[in-house]
C-alpha cells in the first residue's frame, strides 16, 4: 500500500507541503480563490523546528494501531482498512482534545471544518485525490524529494541498495549531503545558534 | 533576563525585551522567530519571481528542476538576485545624495530657508572637482553650480561620474579595462534592472560585473556625493564627544527622536529644538526642556556634526518606544520597520513621516521639501512637546546610564589629527605600530546576536594593532562597548595604544553614517595615493558582521571593487549557485585584487583579516 | 475452537471485543453486560447531560454489525467464577465455559453517606444517572469534587445555563495532579465561565427543600440546587475477581501481559491495577484510552501473542470553549522537580516535572499542538535529549527528542 514517505534531510522549509495541502483540501481547489473562502481551509501537515532551526515535515503517519483511533471516546476517528488511511469523522467530534493528547508525533489540530463544526483536524493521505488518481497533494509540491509517495518496502530497498553500494566503494562515512549547498546553510545556521549562546 | 541574552549582548536591550513580553509588544525577535524556518530555497537564491512564467526554484539536492522556466540556471538564478539586491541599494543611496543636491541648488536659489553652506572651503573644493571655478562668485553661485554639475553625475551625459578620480591611477585603468567604470547614477540602477530581466544578461559574470559597475556608481556617486554635500551644507565633522544607547533618553523631558537617513530631515528637527522659545513650550507642559536622540544613520550624521547623542541602532528601534519616555519619532526613509506604528500603540508616542518617498502605518505624514523643511520641523517638535501630556507614568523604565562616545572622525578631522597630513599614519603603519586599519560597518540582524558579531571583532582587531573605522550601526555597538573613547587604547595593543595615546584619539574612530563609507574609501584611496600603489596593496581590510540591508551588498561590493578584503558575517544568498560562491571567495581577488569571506564567528573574522593583514605587509615589505 | 468470555461492555471489553473481532476468526466470543444499552461512552455522559449530544450520539457499536462468532448478552451479571472448573456462572444460573475470560468490570464512583437521605443526590456513570438527573434537573445545581468528572459535569452543566457550584475538598481543582500554581489558574478559568467554585470544602450534610436540596458545607456556607452530582472517583468493581481468590490490590493486580494471578484470566480497564509509568508503582488510572489500549493488549495475549504491556500514566484533556489544560503523568510529590515556561500575554503554561533526567508529568495550558510528544515522551520514561528549559521553552519542537 502506498504511502507518503518523509526525507526530513531534504526539507528546505519552503513550506509549500503546507499551502498545497491547504489548497488541496478547500472547497474550490484552486489557490487564487482557496486563500478567501470561509472557513479558510487549513493545512494538516505541519513543518516543525528541531534544534538549529532546522525544519522537520510533520505529519500524520497513519499508525496502526492508532493511538488517536484509541483515545477518541466517541469513535468519530477510525481506520479506511481499504485504503489503510486513518480518518476523523467531523460530525461526530466532540472538540474534547484527547486524540491530541495522545498523538505521540503531535499532528492533530481543531479547526472550523468545511460544511461542519470545529472538530479534530489530520492529514487524510489526500483520500479523495487518491480515488481520483492523483498523489497527495504535499508530494506533488514537494520539489526537493522530501516528500514520496511509494511503497514503503521499495523505498527502504531504494536506501539499501545506496548503502550497499557505499560499501563496496569502501566509502563508509560519505553522507549524501557532503559537497551540498544546503548542508553548507545548515551548518552556517547552526554556527550562528552556537555564537547566539556565549556569554 | 537570561534567554535574552542569546538575542544581544547590550543590558538596555535585554531589560526592554523583558519589558516588551510584559507589554505584550510584538519585536522584531519575534517575527523572525515566526518566519523559521526560512525558505531554504530563497537562502541559497534559488528561487525568482522576475517573471510571470514563473515563479521557479531550483533544487539545491539535484534532482527536481535545474533550470527555470526559461531557462536560467543556479548560476544565473543567483546573480541576478544578487544584482537586484545591489540595484535597490545603490538606488537608496543614490536618491538619498540626490535630496541634498536639491536641497542645495535651493540653497542657490534662495529657496531654502533653514539651510545654509556651513563649510564654505568644502564647497570651493568639489567645485573644483567638479571643474567649476569658485574665485569671485558669492556662495549661492557656486551652490546652484554645483548643484547642476552633480546632477549630471546622475543621468547619461558623462562617461564617468566625478568623483572616480580620488581612485587611485591604477585601479581607474582596472576598472576601465573590465568595463565598470560608472558612467552614470540613476544610469547604472537602470542598466542594472534592464539587465536582470528575463532573457536579457544571462551570463553570471556579465551579470555581477554590471552589479560591481552599479556599486560604484553608488560608492563613487551616490554616498560619496551624500558624504560631501551634507558637509558642505551642515558642517564637516570635527572630533567632539557625544554618548549612546538608551540611557540618552531623559524622564524629565521631551523626548524626540529622528530616524531615517537624511540629515535635510533631522538638521531641521535639531534647529527646532534648540531654539529657546521651543524650549520655553516645554517646559510650559512640565518638561525641564526637550532631549534630541538619533537612531540610525541619521542619528549619526547628528552626532558627527552636533554631538546630539544616539539611543540605538537598528535592532533598538522598537524597543526605544518601550521606555514609555520617547514623545515622537520623527522618520524620513531606509531601515525604518513597518512595525513601529503597532509598537507605538502601545505607548503614547507619536510617529511622524516627512518624506513622499516613505509612508508608514500609523504615522501621521508631514511632508518636507527644501522650501518647508524648517517649518513643518517646528511643527511637529511642537506636537512632540504638547504629547509629554500623555506619558503614563505606569509604563516608563530607562533601563541604563549612558556611554560616553567619541565622535567625529571626517577625513578632515582624522588629517587634521594625524597634523595636517595622512604622513604620520603611514609612518605608523611602515613602523608597524598600526599594522593596518579595518573599516567595521554595517548593520543589525536578528539573525546575530546584537552586537556581539561587532563587538567582538573590534575588540580582537584592536587588540591586534589594527586601527578601526566605524559607520552606521557599528558605531552604537562599539560606543555602547566603550572602545570609542582614548581610555579604550588600554584594550588595544601596544603599538596602536601608542598611537592613539599620542593623538588622543580612540582605537575605533566614528567616522560616520552609511553614505561615510565614502570617508573610508576616500582615506584608502589618499593612501595608496601617497604610498604610490593601488588599495589591493594596502593592508585594510572592510567588515560588515551583522548586515541585513540591500545597501549593505551595494557597500560591500564597492569596497570589494575598490581592491578591499571584506569579511561578512552574514550569508548572502548565494550558496546555491558554487560557481558565484566560488567567484565571491576567490575568483574576485585574481579580477579585483580583493574578494569576500563569510564567517559569521567574530574571533575567526578577526583572523582572517589579521592574517590578510600581515600578507599585504609582506608583500609591501614593511 | 477456543472460547473467549468477556465479563463487561464498556471501553475495555469493547476495545479487546474488536481485536477479536479482527484476530481471532476463528473463536467462539461471548460478552456479557449488566447494562440494558449498546455500547456506550460514558464520558460523553456529560456531553449528554449538557445538551451538546442527544441519546442516539452516546452510542459508539453497533451490535448488529458483530459477525456470526460473538454473541452479546445484555443486562445479565456474572456471579461467580470457577476457575478450576473454567466456567462462569451469572445471576440466572446459567453458566458458560471458558479457555480464556477477561475481566473488564469496570469501576463504579464512590457515594457519599448522604446519597442514601435524598432522591436528588447523584453519580454520573450510566446513562440511567444521566436520565434521573435530567428528571430533576431545572436551573441549579451543585456538583462536588473538583477531579475531571466534576469539572466536566460543571461545564456541561454550566453551559446549557444551569447555575453551578463546584465544591472541591482540597485547596485548588485537579489536586490529585496538579501542583498548586496550576491548580489555582485552573480555579480562575472555571470561575470565569461562570461556575461558583467553593475550594477547602466538603458537603458536610444536606437537608431536604421542596423541589430541591440544601448542601452544608464545613465551611458553614448552604447551598442549595436542584440536584447534587458527586464526583469524587471511582472504585474498581472487584467482588467477582475476590471470589475467584485473584489476587488485588486495589484494583486487580495485572502482569505485563494482562494475565492475572490465575491461569486463563486477564483483566482490563477500570477495575485493574496496572503499573503506572511515571510514579514507578502499581497504581489505577481509571481513564478512557487506557482502558482501551489494555483491552488491546489483554485480547492479543488472549490469543497467545506475549505483547508486553508497558503500563499506563494517567492523562486528560480538558477543552472549555476558553481554554484548553493537557496534563499527564505527576507533577508533584518528593524528588520531583519542574520546569516551567509562562507567557501571561497569551495564557499559556507550560509545566513539565522531572524525577532526576527522566520527564514524569506534564501540564500544558493553551498549548496543546505538541502536549502528545510530551505525554508520550513520558511514557517512554527516558531522559530527553534536550534540556528542561528549552522542552518548555518550545522555541523548537519536542519532536527533536525523538532523533
Amino acid at each position: 500500500m502506498k504511502t507518503v514517505i518523509v526525507k526530513p534531510e531534504r526539507c528546505v522549509g519552503c513550506l509549500q507541503c503546507r499551502f498545497a495541502c491547504a489548497v488541496a483540501h478547500s472547497k474550490s481547489k484552486h489557490s487564487y480563490t482557496a486563500i478567501s473562502e470561509s472557513p479558510l481551509s487549513k493545512p494538516r501537515i505541519h513543518i516543525g523546528l528541531l534544534k538549529n532551526a532546522i525544519p522537520f515535515p510533520n505529519k500524520c503517519r497513519h499508525c496502526d494501531p492508532a493511538p488517536c483511533e484509541r483515545a477518541c471516546i466517541t469513535k468519530a476517528i477510525y481506520r479506511d482498512e481499504k485504503k489503510n488511511i486513518v480518518l476523523i469523522d467531523p460530525t461526530r467530534c466532540i472538540n474534547c482534545g484527547m486524540c491530541a493528547m495522545a498523538c505521540p508525533f503531535g499532528v492533530v489540530r481543531y479547526h472550523l471544518q468545511i460544511n461542519s463544526k470545529i472538530a479534530a483536524h489530520k492529514c487524510d493521505q489526500c483520500i479523495l485525490r487518491q480515488s481520483e488518481g492523483k498523489v497527495p497533494a504535499c508530494v506533488e509540491t514537494c520539489k526537493v524529494g522530501a516528500l514520496v509517495f511509494g511503497e514503503i518496502n521499495d523505498e527502504m530497498d531504494k536506501e539499501t541498495a545506496k548503502v550497499a553500494e557505499l560499501v563496496w566503494l569502501g566509502i563508509r562515512q560519505k553522507s549524501e549531503e557532503e559537497a551540498n549547498a544546503f548542508s553548507s546553510l545548515k551548518e552556517y545556521k547552526s554556527k550562528l545558534i552556537e555564537i547566539a549562546k556565549r556569554r | 533576563m537570561e534567554e535574552y541574552k542569546d538575542y544581544s549582548i547590550c543590558k538596555d536591550a535585554q531589560q526592554m525585551l523583558k519589558k516588551a513580553e510584559i507589554d505584550g509588544v510584538e519585536t522584531v525577535w519575534d517575527r523572525h522567530a515566526k518566519q523559521q524556518p526560512h525558505c531554504g530555497y530563497c537562502e541559497l537564491g534559488l528561487s525568482c519571481r522576475i517573471c510571470a512564467m514563473g515563479p521557479c526554484r531550483i533544487d539545491p539536492f539535484g534532482e527536481g528542476p535545474q533550470k527555470g522556466v526559461c531557462g536560467a540556471d543556479a548560476d544565473i538564478m543567483v546573480a541576478r538576485n544578487l544584482a537586484r539586491m545591489i540595484a535597490a541599494g545603490s538606488a537608496s543611496h543614490s536618491d538619498h545624495g540626490r535630496d541634498l543636491v536639491e536641497v542645495l541648488y535651493k540653497i542657490g536659489e534662495g529657496k531654502a530657508s533653514g539651510y545654509t553652506i556651513k563649510d564654505v572651503d568644502k564647497l570651493k573644493s568639489i567645485a573644483k572637482e567638479y571643474g567649476i571655478n569658485p574665485d569671485g562668485k558669492d556662495e549661492r553661485t557656486v551652490a546652484k553650480e554645483l548643484a547642476l554639475a552633480i546632477m549630471e553625475d546622475y543621468g547619461m551625459k558623462k562617461e564617468s561620474i566625478t568623483f572616480i578620480s580620488r581612485a587611485p591611477e591604477k585601479r581607474i585603468e582596472l576598472w576601465k579595462k573590465l568595463r565598470v567604470l560608472p558612467r552614470g547614477i540613476d544610469r547604472e540602477t537602470s542598466e542594472m534592472m534592464h539587465r536582470t530581466h528575463m532573457g536579457v544578461d544571462n551570463d553570471y559574470v556579465s551579470i555581477l560585473l554590471q552589479a560591481v559597475r552599479n556599486s560604484l556608481s553608488d560608492g563613487y556617486g551616490g554616498s560619496m556625493i551624500g558624504t560631501e554635500v551634507s558637509d558642505i551644507i551642515f558642517g564637516t565633522p570635527k572630533p567632539s564627544f557625544s554618548s549612546v544607547n538608551l540611557g540618552v533618553l531623559k524622564e524629565d523631558m521631551v523626548n524626540i527622536l529622528v530616524h531615517g537617513h537624511n540629515p535635510v530631515v533631522s538638521e531641521m528637527v535639531f534647529l527646532a529644538v534648540n531654539d529657546p522659545d521651543m524650549i520655553n513650550e516645554a517646559k510650559k507642559v512640565g518638561a525641564k526642556g526637550i532631549n534630541l536622540a538619533g537612531l540610525c544613520c541619521t542619528g549619526n550624521e547628528l552626532m558627527m556634526r552636533k554631538q546630539v547623542p544616539m539611543a540605538g541602532n537598528h535592532l533598538m528601534t522598537e524597543l526605544t518606544m518601550v521606555t514609555g519616555v520617547v514623545e515622537a519619532i520623527i522618520v524620513d526613509y531606509q531601515c525604518i520597520m513597518p512595525s513601529l506604528g503597532e509598537v507605538a500603540k502601545c505607548y503614547h508616542t507619536k510617529l511622524f513621516s516627512t518624506s513622499d518617498k516613505a509612508k508608514f502605518p500609523y504615522m501621521e505624514h508631514v511632508e518636507f521639501n527644501p522650501e518647508n523643511a524648517k517649518e513643518q520641523a517646528y511643527k511637529i517638535v511642537m506636537e512632540a512637546i504638547q504629547n509629554f501630556k500623555n506619558r503614563r507614568g505606569d509604563r516608563v523604565s530607562i533601563p541604563v546610564s549612558p556611554v560616553k562616545s567619541m565622535t567625529g572622525f571626517s577625513v578632515e578631522a582624522i588629517v587634521s589629527a594625524l597634523g595636517g597630513s595622512l604622513t604620520p599614519l603611514i609612518e605608523a603603519i611602515k613602523a608597524g605600530k598600526i599594522k593596518g586599519a579595518v573599516g567595521v560597518v554595517g548593520c543589525n540582524n536578528p539573525k546575530v546576536k546584537q552586537d556581539y558579531g561587532h563587538v567582538e571583532l573590534i575588540k580582537k582587531l584592536i587588540a591586534n594593532d589594527i586601527l578601526v573605522l566605524t559607520t552606521g550601526c557599528v558605531n552604537v555597538a562599539a560606543g555602547k562597548a566603550g572602545l570609542q573613547l582614548p581610555e579604550a587604547k588600554e584594550l588595544a595593543g601596544a603599538g596602536l595604544k601608542e598611537v592613539c595615546g599620542a593623538l588622543g584619539i580612540p582605537p575605533s574612530l566614528h567616522v560616520g553614517s552609511c553614505v561615510d563609507n565614502s570617508r573610508i574609501i576616500v582615506i584608502a584611496c589618499a593612501l595608496a595615493k601617497a604610498l604610490g600603489v593601488d588599495v589591493s596593496d594596502l593592508p585594510l581590510a572592510g567588515a560588515a558582521p551583522e548586515w541585513y540591508s540591500e545597501k549593505a551588498v551595494a557597500i560591500g561590493f564597492y569596497v570589494m571593487a575598490t581592491g578591499i578584503f571584506t569579511v561578512l558575517g552574514v550569508m548572502p544568498p548565494i550558496l546555491g549557485s558554487k560557481n558565484v560562491t566560488k567567484l565571491a571567495v576567490s575568483g574576485l581577488n585574481d579580477v579585483f585584487g580583493a574578494a569576500f569571506a563569510v564567517e559569521p564567528d567574530p574571533l575567526k573574522a578577526a583572523d582572517l583579516i589579521i592574517e590578510h593583514i600581515d600578507k599585504k605587509r609582506k608583500a609591501l615589505g614593511i | 475452537m477456543m472460547r473467549i468470555v468477556i465479563v463487561g461492555l464498556s471501553a475495555a471489553g469493547l476495545s479487546a471485543l474488536e481485536t477479536l473481532i479482527k484476530h481471532a476468526k476463528d473463536c467462539s466470543i461471548t460478552v456479557i453486560t449488566e447494562e440494558r444499552y449498546e455500547p456506550y461512552s460514558r464520558c460523553l455522559l456529560t456531553h449528554y447531560l449538557g445538551k451538546e449530544l442527544t441519546l442516539g450520539g452516546l452510542f459508539i457499536s453497533k451490535t448488529s454489525s458483530y459477525p456470526s462468532n460473538v454473541n452479546c448478552i445484555f443486562g445479565r451479571k456474572v456471579v461467580s467464577i470457577e476457575k478450576d472448573a473454567n466456567k462462569i456462572q451469572m445471576d440466572d444460573g446459567t453458566h458458560l465455559f471458558y479457555d480464556k475470560l477477561l475481566l473488564a468490570t469496570g469501576a463504579e464512583p464512590v457515594k457519599p453517606d448522604y446519597a442514601a437521605k435524598s432522591n436528588r443526590v447523584f453519580t454520573l456513570r450510566h446513562i440511567e444517572d444521566a436520565n434521573k438527573i435530567e428528571g430533576k434537573l431545572e436551573d441549579k445545581a451543585t456538583v462536588v469534587g473538583g477531579g475531571f468528572v466534576g469539572i466536566k459535569t460543571a461545564y456541561g452543566l454550566i453551559e446549557r445555563e444551569v447555575k453551578v457550584n463546584l465544591v472541591i475538598s482540597s485547596g485548588y481543582p485537579l489536586s490529585v495532579i496538579l501542583d498548586e500554581e496550576t491548580g489555582k489558574l485552573i480555579e480562575t478559568e472555571l470561575k470565569n465561565l461562570g461556575i461558583s467554585v467553593y475550594t477547602k470544602s466538603d458537603v458536610f450534610e444536606i437537608a431536604k427543600k421542596p423541589k430541591g436540596v440544601y448542601s452544608l458545607l464545613s465551611s458553614n456556607k448552604t447551598l442549595e440546587s436542584d440536584v447534587i452530582i458527586v464526583g469524587k472517583g471511582v472504585k474498581p468493581r472487584l467482588e467477582l475477581a475476590e471470589s475467584a481468590g485473584i489476587a488485588i490490590k486495589n484494583g486487580i493486580l495485572v502482569n505485563e501481559f494482562m494475565e492475572t494471578s490465575v491461569k486463563n484470566i486477564f483483566a482490563a480497564g477500570d477495575c485493574v491495577e496496572a503499573y503506572d509509568i511515571a510514579r514507578n508503582e502499581t497504581f489505577i488510572n481509571a481513564i478512557w484510552p487506557n482502558a482501551v489500549e489494555q483491552g488491546y493488549f489483554a485480547a492479543m495475549n488472549m490469543l497467545g501473542s506475549r505483547m508486553k504491556y508497558y503500563g499506563s500514566i494517567g492523562y486528560n484533556s480538558l477543552k472549555t470553549k476558553t481554554f484548553h489544560l493537557i496534563s499527564a503523568g505527576v507533577l508533584k510529590g518528593k524528588d520531583i522537580k519542574t520546569y516551567q515556561h509562562y507567557i501571561p500575554s497569551r495564557r499559556q503554561l507550560r509545566k513539565i516535572a522531572f524525577r532526576g533526567d527522566i520527564p514524569v508529568g506534564m501540564a500544558f495550558l493553551n498549548s496543546p499542538n505538541d502536549a502528545g510528544v510530551m505525554v508520550n515522551l513520558i511514557k517512554r520514561a527516558k531522559p530527553l535529549d534536550v534540556k528542561p528549559e528549552e522542552a518548555v521553552k518550545g522555541d523548537f519542537s519536542l519532536l527533536q527528542n525523538l532523533f
